[in-house]
């Protein structure tokens, strides 16, 4: 019993989650090469006030990009240049969407999810993280989780990480 | 047994699902009553601190005005903490030290500061603080200096005047192999000085760091290098080892930080090497033994030019400082510069009576010459040492034609991946100061910016970080008009620089110690 309780306590302190006011991945592992849906959790606004617009940057190397329409949310995509070309199913690919903005309103109080899928493509090593930069826009405020840890840091050691993917494994195809 | 071990798995999932759904977040600090940066005029009767989470007091130190230190106790109220006032420290500036810790288990921490009255400002003299600190490094640094100088004087000697008797020798070598021990002692001094902490402090790596982060440091390293390759006694090592020993009191002091520092070191760097020559060259002049008559007029016709030069320098540098009499005669800094002048003055006399009176008595053969003399040349010693105590001594008072802004400036680099931001600030510490920086890439190019805050923290005093924001100005700078830095630091500084939307690069560096 002693063991399992331990056992028990060592996956719950190694799960535990990162701070959860932040805005997040739900999904924080995916291989490269591969579809990854994107759900971005939004827990508050910013210190009381409604948020109006949520920002994501894309970072290079994640293509084909579609957001997923929200009732009460207005879409809006920026599109640029890559900086390099990627292979999409046997078509290169050289510029796409850079960044998604929904602008629409959600109270302080609610908590809501933004979705999107992408590709994210073989330029990913297997342990690497990926930082998704979000700008959450209130009436007057703003709050701008773009950290990004430097080497040896923690996410946790900051006050407003980006949410972060974790690369992992290639699937065997 | 797998049902127990189910059920455990079940209930730590439920807690870590629990965990997961919370309101689990660092919380953000507000603001505060009183706000930051204000000016009260009494002490404020509550204190407290608004923050978007709840959250629980880890520690709650006030730092008062006169530097005491007291524990302060803290509440929750609907809105954050509700702190207790600080005592009655005098006037000047308040700095509560908070450390919070998250629902989420992460502690925050920062300071308030405000000011009473007027914002803190340094006492009278760098370091005054803490006088016996000031004084420790002082006297060690005198010691540290005057064996460079026995050492390297009596290998200028050897090369230039004579071949040194074998007490000179030793003497010489001996303040060599001293001058390590001393520049040591000197720099663990001024470590101390400049946190003005007690010696105990020794042990701890931050004191070396914080001396040697200064010139008015590691200048004592160029000391003990330049005593330590004058024991080769060749001609080359003799001119190394004099260029050690100028650079040495020139990098650092007023000379570097006037208005033309390059200048200002240039002539120190001269002075010092006639001062070396002439003082290092006594000592091994006195241990001469036989011989000294030739030995005295071959020093003599070296030590004339030497001391033109050392007077010559000393008056430029004076004049660099373009100060009028009437400000010079009402400074400290004059009535310092007054003193080692009249010790110079009756330095420079006994070298006229030994050149003019005892010499010539010597050449006649007069026996009671060879005792007069060696009296007299201690006496130029023990007057030479006095100058060189005032000489360390200038550190504590500004020289009055310093413009103020060049007395009361600090300048640091931060440095950081991609960014470089020169901060310098105006004002003393510890006070309430200006900042003024400038952000360029690593290229050195003009970094853009959206928006700048900087971050300050006293490590050692557990202070911070007080943050600031900068805003821009029209020439590409970006200004923080007050921030008030509660000690006289050295304060670790973070620029956050915010290039885009979504990106934010960060600087960071260290900003003076007692300064200069």
């Amino acid at each position: 019993m002693m063991k399992q309780t331990i056992a028990a306590l060592t996956i719950l302190s190694l799960g535990a989650p990162a701070a959860l006011a932040h805005v997040t991945l739900e999904q924080q592992e995916a291989a490269p090469n591969s579809t990854y849906k994107a759900v971005l959790r939004v827990g508050h606004g910013c210190g009381g006030e409604a948020t109006q617009k949520l920002r994501v940057r894309i970072p290079e190397g994640v293509i084909a990009v579609r957001p997923m329409p929200k009732a009460g949310w207005e879409l809006e995509l920026v599109t640029g240049a890559y900086a390099q070309s990627y292979d999409h199913y046997g078509t290169p690919v050289s510029e796409g969407v850079q960044e998604i903005v929904w602008t629409g309103e959600l109270p302080d109080a609610h908590y809501d999810e933004f979705t999107f899928r992408a590709r994210l493509t073989d330029a990913f090593a297997e342990g690497q993280m990926l930082w998704f930069p979000v700008v959450q826009e209130c009436a007057t405020a703003a709050e701008r989780w773009i950290e990004i840890p430097a080497e040896g840091q923690s996410a946790d050691d900051l006050q407003k990480p980006a949410a972060g993917l974790r690369i992992t494994a290639p699937k065997g195809d | 047994m797998r049902l127990v071990s189910l059920h455990v798995c079940l209930a730590s999932l439920l807690i870590w699902l629990a965990l997961f759904q919370g309101a689990h977040a660092h919380a953000d600090f507000r603001g505060s009553d009183p706000a930051s940066e204000v000016l009260l005029e009494d002490l404020p009767e509550t204190v407290s601190l608004d923050f978007s989470e709840p959250v629980g007091a880890l520690s709650m130190t006030w730092l008062l005005p006169d530097g005491q230190r007291h524990q302060a106790e803290a509440r929750s109220i609907p809105q954050g903490l509700a702190v207790s006032p600080p005592p009655d420290g005098g006037r000047g500036s308040y700095a509560l030290a908070w450390r919070v810790s998250s629902t989420d288990g992460h502690p925050i921490s920062g300071a308030l500061v405000f000011s009473v009255g007027h914002p803190s400002t340094p006492a009278g003299l760098p370091g005054a603080d803490d006088p016996a600190g000031a004084v420790l490094s002082i006297l060690t640094r005198t010691l540290a200096m005057a064996a460079m100088i026995v050492a390297v004087g009596g290998a200028a000697y050897a090369v230039l005047v004579a071949p040194p008797s074998p007490l000179a020798r030793r003497a010489a070598r001996i303040a060599a192999l001293a001058a390590v021990p001393l520049s040591l002692l000197a720099l663990g001094a001024y470590g101390l000085d400049l946190l003005a902490a007690r010696p105990a402090a020794l042990a701890q790596a931050q004191t070396w760091q914080a001396a040697l982060g200064a010139p008015r440091g590691w200048s004592l390293l160029l000391a003990a290098a330049a005593a330590l390759v004058a024991l080769r006694g060749q001609v080359a090592a003799m001119l190394a080892a004099m260029a050690l020993g100028a650079a040495s009191m020139a990098v650092s002091g007023h000379a570097a930080t006037g208005g033309q520092p390059l200048l200002g070191q240039a002539i120190m760097a001269i002075h010092a090497a006639a001062l070396v020559f002439w003082l290092g060259g006594l000592v091994a002049l006195l241990a001469q033994g036989r011989d000294r008559l030739q030995a005295l007029r071959r020093f003599s016709a070296l030590a004339l030019p030497a001391v033109v030069l050392l007077v010559a320098t000393g008056l430029s540098l004076v004049l660099l400082r373009g100060a009028d009499w009437q400000a010079l005669v009402a400074s400290g800094w004059g009535r310092l510069l007054a003193a080692k002048l009249a010790l110079v003055a009756a330095m420079l006399g006994l070298a006229l009576l030994n050149r003019h009176v005892l010499t010539p008595a010597l050449a006649r053969g007069d026996i009671r010459a060879d005792r007069r003399l060696r009296r007299s040349v201690s006496a130029e010693i023990a007057l030479g040492a006095g100058v060189l105590l005032l000489a360390m001594c200038f550190r504590l008072t500004p020289p009055p034609g310093m413009a103020p802004e060049a007395s009361h400036s600090l300048q640091a680099r931060l440095e950081g991946a991609g960014a470089v931001a020169e901060l310098r600030i105006d004002g003393a510490l510890p006070g309430q100061v200006a900042a003024h920086l400038h952000l360029s890439d690593a290229q050195g190019a003009a970094l853009a910016a959206q928006e700048l805050r900087l971050d300050f923290t006293d490590p050692a005093a557990g202070i911070g970080p007080i943050a600031a924001t900068a805003h821009p100005a029209d020439d590409g700078h970006w200004h923080i008009a007050a921030v008030t830095l509660p000690t006289a630091g050295p304060w670790a500084v973070e620029a956050l620089i915010l290039v885009d939307d979504f990106t934010q690069l960060k600087a960071s560096g260290l900003l003076g110690g007692h300064g200069h």
